[in-house]
């Protein structure tokens, strides 16, 4: 190198550093002013100015549009988020519906069938039809509630749809702006500075996390529910009346429906 | 008289004149064909107003910038060149670290090349358009001059360039 700088220049002319200063982007030429006094002077003259909006003029103008257009994006993605949580915690409310239902098919059975066992005061076939009767009964109730939480989640169908059209005419919307902005033939592209184009993304990352459709998840929780609920009868009616097939032992009564002895 | 079969020549073929650049820095010459020195208005003037010799100093041009700007005079002073390949040659020539490109543009100041000095100031904004005003500094070679105080103000003056707008 014969170059007689290593990391020092001398000072240079005020017209390079204006005119170099004068092809920044706005947010550049803001961060520029924190270099020096002198430098700062020299971005706040009125001659710098014209000469700065002269280089950067016929962008800025649609720009200040296209930010506008952001916001109003911002705005409607911020709406539809909203929308979109209401819209969940429908469908999760329709299942917690289902908790004091589901106890009562528990604890009725626990109630029920196992007082009469410890008590021991019926028969084995009185015990597996009354535990059956209770089963099913209380099973059925399951299922009319069951019903209705479905309905609950199939009524959000609509809704959803609708939901899923606005977020893709957000995203074309979007992706519109970004290619509006992105055009390589406009010097000054990035007038309003790095932060219009992380926005721009922020919207678009946005997008790719909300498109997560969550009614499947709803209701194969629901067809879980249900599995889980049928295998609750069937073992409880299974393990009631092997309770009271073991339970001829507590029992002290003769079975009712036992056919009398004959003597030998 | 012993000059005078020089005049002669240089009249017979005056398309031919050369000049030769010395830079003063480390004395090296470059012979280069008048009409691409003359793109440098300063030394359009000095041939103009005839005090230029034969050989024309240099001084503040190392000569290493000296061959760039020579070279980009020449891709200029060529007519049949298109405007791509002159971008393509621009871009080319100002593709160098910032230090260079700094020696550039003083240089391209100091001969006064309008094309060159713009080429050369877009390409040094771009590169310092990303980096934080510290590197600026030291690159500069500026001094911060503000006191901590001075500083957080400036930062906090936001609407510079969009007044009235959010």
């Amino acid at each position: 190198m014969t170059t007689q700088n290593n990391g020092f220049v001398g000072p240079l002319p005020e017209e390079i550093i204006i005119d170099i200063l004068s092809r920044l982007p706005a947010d550049c030429v803001r961060k520029c002013q924190r270099v020096c006094k002198k430098w700062s002077a020299l971005t706040s003259t009125t001659y710098f100015k014209v000469m700065h909006r002269e280089r950067a003029a016929p962008v800025n103008f649609v720009q200040r549009e296209q930010l506008m257009l952001l916001e109003l994006l911002e705005k409607w993605q911020n709406k539809l988020h909203i929308e979109e949580l209401n819209l969940e915690k429908r469908a999760d409310d329709a299942l917690t519906a289902l908790r004091p239902n589901a106890q009562f098919l528990i604890l009725g059975w626990f109630g029920m069938g196992s007082n009469v066992i410890l008590q021991g005061s019926m028969s084995c076939a009185d015990g597996v039809l009354l535990s059956s009767l209770t089963t099913i009964s209380l099973g059925l109730a399951f299922l009319v509630a069951m019903s209705i939480a479905y309905n609950k989640i199939q009524r959000l169908v609509t809704p959803v749809a609708v939901l899923k059209q606005s977020l893709t005419d957000l995203h074309r919307n979007v992706l519109e702006l970004k290619n509006e902005t992105e055009h390589p033939g406009l010097i000054t592209q990035t007038a309003f500075g790095s932060n219009f184009s992380t926005r721009i993304q922020a919207l678009e990352q946005n997008h790719q996390l909300e498109t997560t459709d969550f009614l499947p998840y709803y209701k194969r929780r629901l067809v879980w529910i249900l599995i889980a609920a049928v295998v609750h009868c069937i073992t409880s009616s299974i393990v009631t009346a092997v309770f009271f097939c073991k339970g001829k032992d507590y029992g002290n009564r003769a079975p009712k429906f036992a056919l009398p002895t004959r003597p030998t | 008289m012993a000059s005078a079969p020089e005049n002669e020549k240089n009249a017979s073929a005056p398309e031919k004149k050369t000049l030769t650049l010395k830079s003063m820095i480390n004395n090296e010459e470059f012979v280069v064909d008048e009409h691409v020195a003359l793109q440098s208005v300063t030394i359009k003037n000095m041939v103009d107003s005839d005090c230029a010799g034969d050989v024309i100093p240099v001084p503040t041009i190392s000569g290493e910038i000296l061959a760039l700007v020579i070279e980009y005079c020449k891709n200029h002073a060529n007519p049949s060149a298109s405007e791509d390949d002159l971008k393509k040659a621009d871009a080319g020539i100002v593709a160098k670290d910032i230090y260079t490109l700094i020696d550039l543009v003083l240089a391209a100041n100091f001969l006064d090349i309008k094309g060159l000095l713009e080429v050369t100031s877009q390409k040094i904004a771009d590169s310092i358009k990303d980096l934080p005003h510290q590197d600026v500094r030291e690159i500069f070679g500026v001094e911060n001059d503000y006191t901590p105080e001075e500083e957080a103000a400036v930062r906090a003056e936001h609407d510079w360039a969009f007044e009235g707008f959010p």
